[in-house]
């Protein structure tokens, strides 16, 4: 009957499993954001493409000035208008998952489209006013900023997407193995120590 | 199980480094050489665990196998864990070199805990050496998720609510790891009794 203990204790624990509450509990949250048509676009999961849903988003200054405060959807997503900051400040966002897991991601000003709007109107050879470039019926004007914002956003959105699938691999073969290899090299050399002091010890 | 960066205060961060510290070098003076190979093996083992996502309902949970570690290694548990964390969190980014105190308090010590509070039963024989790896394997996650809860103070939530939410969350991982430490002990038991000599001779 002894030996039946293992197999009785596997089939009710996996049974009281199936029936319990569960939430995802990963090793850290991974977090990415992005500017698009001029909204932050924070995305947020845990290892391996599972979302952050409903968590925590916190926009700060660098000295943490608070800026913006939201939740993500099931998704792990959540898209708010870019703040107005001044010029040359960087935008930290934290996406906090549950208890103990937080993660964050720092927009420079670059990433926030500060840097090409302020060296647009730095000052400089101006040019020659002219006809609109476009204009539509209905008298809609289009600037060369806004046309050429949209052509690079288009073109840029797969490498963003492709970024933010990037940042949710889990870790890779070679640091899984780098890392045994470490512990087996410390325990060799831990090894070879204490031989060492064992034989001085031993020395008349 | 990691605590992440930047959540932890500073007076705890400090508090868990010096206790951290102190139980590593505890740890590395018990460790004799014979059991150098034996520690790193589990050591390896506790680095890999996390990887190991099983899946339950919406989301998963990951081994962390500190109980097994603990009842097999006593004091040597906290250099073996102490080890794993520190490359997981430089290797994977697990947790974070600034909170590496934190977590190793959390795994570690209730790993050299379930040692004194299910050693004796594991040295048992067939019911109670069961109920002791079952124990073992179950309690280390629970003092885990009570320090972990601590170690959370001064945060967001409370302590009670935040270990509430950890205990439910845990629970399942509770069960797994008991089974989990249940059959390992079962098996060297059967196969490999020397192993489980360092339970009944603590250096």
């Amino acid at each position: 009957m002894a030996d039946r203990y293992p197999l009785i204790f596997l089939v009710w624990a996996c049974l009281a499993i199936l029936f319990l509450p569960a939430e995802s509990q990963a090793h850290r949250v991974l977090v990415f954001a992005y500017l698009d048509q001029g909204e932050i676009v924070v995305k947020a999961s845990f290892s391996r493409n599972r979302p952050v849903a409903h968590g925590r988003v916190t926009a700060t200054l660098a000295d943490g000035t608070p800026i913006f405060q939201g939740k993500t959807d099931a998704k792990g997503e959540l898209r708010f208008p870019r703040p107005d900051i001044p010029a040359g400040e960087r935008l930290v966002i934290t996406v906090n998952g549950g208890p103990g897991h937080q993660g964050r991601w720092v927009m420079t000003p670059e990433d926030l489209g500060f840097a090409i709007r302020d060296s647009m109107s730095a000052p400089g050879p101006q040019p020659r006013p002219g006809p609109p470039l476009i204009k539509e019926e209905g008298q809609q004007v289009e600037t060369i900023e806004t046309i050429v914002n949209r052509a690079v956003a288009r073109e840029v959105a797969p490498l963003k997407a492709m970024m933010a699938r990037h940042m949710e691999t889990g870790p890779s073969w070679r640091n899984i193995i780098g890392g045994i290899g470490w512990i087996v090299g410390l325990a060799g050399l831990w090894s070879a120590l204490s031989r060492r002091k064992k034989e001085r010890k031993n020395e008349p | 199980m990691h605590i992440s960066e930047g959540i932890v205060s500073l007076p705890i961060l400090a508090g868990c480094g010096v206790v951290a510290a102190a139980g590593t070098a505890v740890g590395l003076r018990k460790l004799d050489q014979e059991h150098i190979i034996e520690t790193a093996l589990l050591s390896s083992a506790f680095f890999v665990a996390s990887l190991i996502h099983i899946p339950i309902g919406p989301g998963s949970v990951h081994l962390v196998l500190s109980g097994l570690v603990g009842l097999l290694l006593g004091w040597a548990s906290v250099p073996a864990i102490a080890t794993a964390l520190f490359l997981q969190a430089l290797l994977f980014g697990y947790g974070g070199l600034t909170v590496l105190g934190v977590n190793i308090v959390v795994m570690a010590l209730p790993a050299v805990a379930v040692y004194y509070l299910f050693g004796p039963m594991v040295r048992g024989r067939g019911r109670f050496r069961m109920i002791g790896s079952f124990g073992a394997g179950a309690t280390a996650v629970f003092l885990s998720t009570i320090l972990m809860a601590l170690a959370l103070i001064g945060t967001d939530s409370s302590f009670l609510v935040t270990a509430k939410l950890l205990l439910l969350s845990q629970l399942p991982l509770m069960l797994i790891e008991g089974v989990i430490t249940l059959f390992v002990i079962s098996f060297l038991a059967r196969v490999q009794p020397d192993l489980l000599d360092y339970s009944t001779s603590p250096t």
